[in-house]
C-alpha cells in the first residue's frame, strides 16, 4: 500500500518540474507568502523596489550613450558598471520598517525550505547582521540573496536580490569596484 | 569493494578531529564520528574507494555538524581543558609538553573563533590536507567559494600572529 | 632550506596560492629547521596545525561502534520476521506498484528530460513590475547595491580580523 502511494507521489513529481520558466527569485518567494497571508503581514510594514530585465537593457543603453561626454575618471566607473551590469537580469530589494523579526523568520524558514538551493556564500558572519545566501546552477550563480538586519535601526530588515549569470568573472570584476 | 574494518575505521579521525572542530565538544563529536561510521559501514557496498569514503565520511560529519551548531537552544562548550590524546610524540620531557600544549591551545582557539565555513576549510585544507576539489564536494560550494574563503581565513589567521607577536605573546 | 624561497612560499600561502605539497613543506619547514627572525611570528601557526592533525580518538571508540554495528546486524532478522506475517494479498500490492513505478519512472524521465535545457531556471521575469520609470533613477540604485554587495565581500576581511583577535585576546 505505501509503496502505491509513493509511486503516485513519484508520478505527481514530474509535473511540477515541467512547469519552469516561473521560478521566483528569494524575495518573489517571500511575497507569496506574505501575500498570502494578509492578516499577518502588513503591506504597510514593508518597502518592495523591483528592476526587471527591461529596465536593466535600457540602463545599459543609457550608460553606453552617456560615457561620451564624462570625464575619464567617470567613464571608466561607467564602463566597470557596464561591466558588471551586463551579468545582471533582475535586482529586487525588500525593505522592511516594521517587525522585523516576523519577516526574519520568514527568510530564515524559506532558507531552510530551500536549502537545496540557496547555500551561504563567502561572508558568513560579519558582525552576526549579514548574510549573503547563492543560488547556483551549473557553474555559475544565478542568484545573489543579500539579508542585512537592522540596516537602519533597530527592527528593520533588508533583503537585496540579484538574479543573472554570475561567474569568476563577475567576482572579479565586483572585487576590483570602487 | 572495500573492507569496513580494514579501509573505513582508519578513516575516523579525520571524521572526528571535522566534528571536534565544528562543536567544540569531545562527546558531541565522538557521537557523531560513531553515526558517520555506521553510516558508511551500511553503504560499504556501493562505496568504490577508500578516497570515496573518506570524502564521504567528511561529507556525513560536516553535515551533522552544522545539524548539531543549528538546533534551537544550543549552547557552546568551548573546550578548555587541554586533552590527553593529543599531541602524541612519546619522547617529550614535560617542558616541551607544556610549550607545545600552551601553542596548540593558543592556535586551536584561534581557529575555533573563525565562522563556521572558515574553520571548516581550515580544517580539511591545512590539517586534512584536502584538494580543493575534494573540499568543494564535501561542502557543497563551488571552487571559486572556497577559494575566496579561505583566501579571508588564512589572512585572518595572519593577522592574528602578527599582531600577536607585536604584543610579544 | 633557502630563506628566501620560504619567504615567497609564505606569502603565496596566505594568497591561497600554494599546492598541498607546498604547504606540507611549510609545515615541515617551521617544525623542523631555525626558523628565519621576520617569519617567527608564524612559527606556531604552522606547527599547530600539524599538531591539530595528531588529534585521535580515544582507545575505548571502536569497541563501542563495533558494538552499535553488532546491534544494527541483529535488526535485519526481525525486519525478515515481520515481512513474512504479511497477508497473501502484499505480493499483489507489490506487483501493482511495481508496474505503476515502471511506468511512472518512463513517463516521468520523458517529461523530465525533455523539459531540462541548458538553462533550466527560468524566473518570472514577465511578472516583474519595475518600480522606477527612468532609467537614470534605476542606475543609481543598481550601482548602490553592487558597490555594497563588493564592500561587503571586501569588508570581511577586516571585520574577521577584529572578531579573532578581540576573542583570543578575551580567552
Amino acid at each position: 500500500m505505501r509503496s502505491l502511494l509513493f509511486s503516485i507521489l513519484i508520478a505527481l513529481i514530474p509535473s511540477a518540474v515541467v512547469y519552469g520558466g516561473s521560478e521566483q527569485d528569494f524575495i518573489g518567494k517571500m511575497l507569496s507568502h506574505v501575500n498570502g497571508k494578509t492578516d499577518t503581514y502588513l503591506a504597510s510594514e514593508y518597502e518592495h523596489i523591483t528592476v526587471s530585465p527591461t529596465m536593466i537593457k535600457s540602463v545599459l543603453k543609457m550608460i553606453g550613450s552617456n560615457t561620451k561626454l564624462m570625464s575619464e575618471v567617470d567613464a571608466d566607473k561607467q564602463e566597470q558598471l557596464k561591466g558588471l551590469l551586463e551579468n545582471v537580469k533582475s535586482l529586487r530589494i525588500l525593505t522592511v520598517s516594521k517587525e522585523a523579526d516576523k519577516y526574519m523568520t520568514l527568510t530564515q524558514k524559506l532558507l531552510k525550505k530551500h536549502k537545496r538551493v540557496y547555500k551561504e556564500y563567502a561572508v558568513e558572519q560579519l558582525g552576526d547582521d549579514k548574510q549573503i545566501w547563492t543560488r547556483q546552477s551549473g557553474k555559475n550563480v544565478i542568484e545573489i540573496v543579500m539579508i542585512e538586519e537592522a540596516p537602519k535601526g533597530k527592527d528593520t530588515l533588508q533583503i537585496v536580490d540579484l538574479t543573472g549569470s554570475f561567474g569568476d568573472n563577475f567576482f572579479n570584476m565586483l572585487m576590483k569596484m570602487r | 569493494m572495500i573492507d569496513f574494518n580494514k579501509d573505513v575505521m582508519p578513516l575516523k579521525n579525520k571524521f572526528y578531529r571535522l566534528a571536534l572542530r565544528l562543536l567544540h565538544n569531545d562527546a558531541e563529536a565522538q557521537d557523531i564520528t560513531q553515526e558517520t561510521l555506521i553510516r558508511l559501514w551500511t553503504r560499504c557496498g556501493s562505496l568504490a574507494s577508500v578516497a570515496d569514503a573518506e570524502n564521504l565520511g567528511l561529507t556525513i560529519s560536516y553535515n551533522l555538524s552544522r545539524d548539531a551548531l543549528s538546533r534551537v537552544g544550543r549552547n557552546y562548550e568551548p573546550l578548555e581543558s587541554i586533552d590527553e590524546n593529543l599531541v602524541q610524540n612519546n619522547s617529550q620531557d614535560i617542558m616541551e609538553m607544556l610549550v607545545a600544549a600552551d601553542r596548540r591551545t593558543f592556535i586551536k582557539k584561534i581557529i575555533n573563533n573563525l565562522p563556521t565555513k572558515q574553520k571548516t576549510l581550515v580544517q580539511l585544507r591545512d590539517i586534512e590536507g584536502k584538494s580543493y576539489r575534494e573540499i568543494a564536494d564535501i561542502m557543497q560550494i563551488s571552487e571559486e567559494d572556497v577559494k575566496i574563503t579561505l583566501y579571508r581565513a588564512r589572512q585572518s589567521l595572519k593577522e592574528v600572529c602578527k599582531k600577536s607577536d607585536a604584543y610579544g605573546l | 632550506m633557502d630563506c628566501k624561497n620560504i619567504s615567497n612560499l609564505v606569502e603565496r600561502y596566505f594568497k591561497c596560492n600554494t599546492s598541498a605539497q607546498e604547504e606540507q613543506m611549510l609545515r615541515d619547514y617551521f617544525r623542523n629547521e631555525e626558523v628565519a627572525e621576520e617569519l617567527l611570528a608564524y612559527k606556531d601557526l604552522f606547527c599547530g596545525m600539524q599538531d591539530e592533525a595528531n588529534i585521535s580518538l580515544p582507545a575505548d571508540f571502536d569497541a563501542k561502534v563495533q558494538e552499535r554495528i553488532k546491534s544494527q546486524k541483529s535488526k535485519t532478522p526481525f525486519k525478515a520476521r515481520i515481512i513474512s506475517m504479511n497477508r497473501t494479498l502484499s505480493p499483489l500490492y507489490k506487483a501493482v506498484a511495481s508496474v505503476a513505478l515502471v511506468i511512472t519512472v518512463g513517463v516521468m524521465s520523458g517529461k523530465f528530460w525533455s523539459a531540462r535545457d541548458p538553462e533550466p531556471v527560468e524566473y518570472n521575469y514577465a511578472n516583474y513590475h519595475d518600480t522606477y520609470s527612468d532609467p537614470e533613477i534605476a542606475c543609481e540604485k543598481v550601482a548602490d547595491v553592487l558597490r555594497d554587495l563588493s564592500i561587503t565581500l571586501k569588508g570581511s576581511e577586516v571585520a574577521d580580523t577584529a572578531t579573532v583577535m578581540t576573542e583570543s585576546k578575551m580567552k
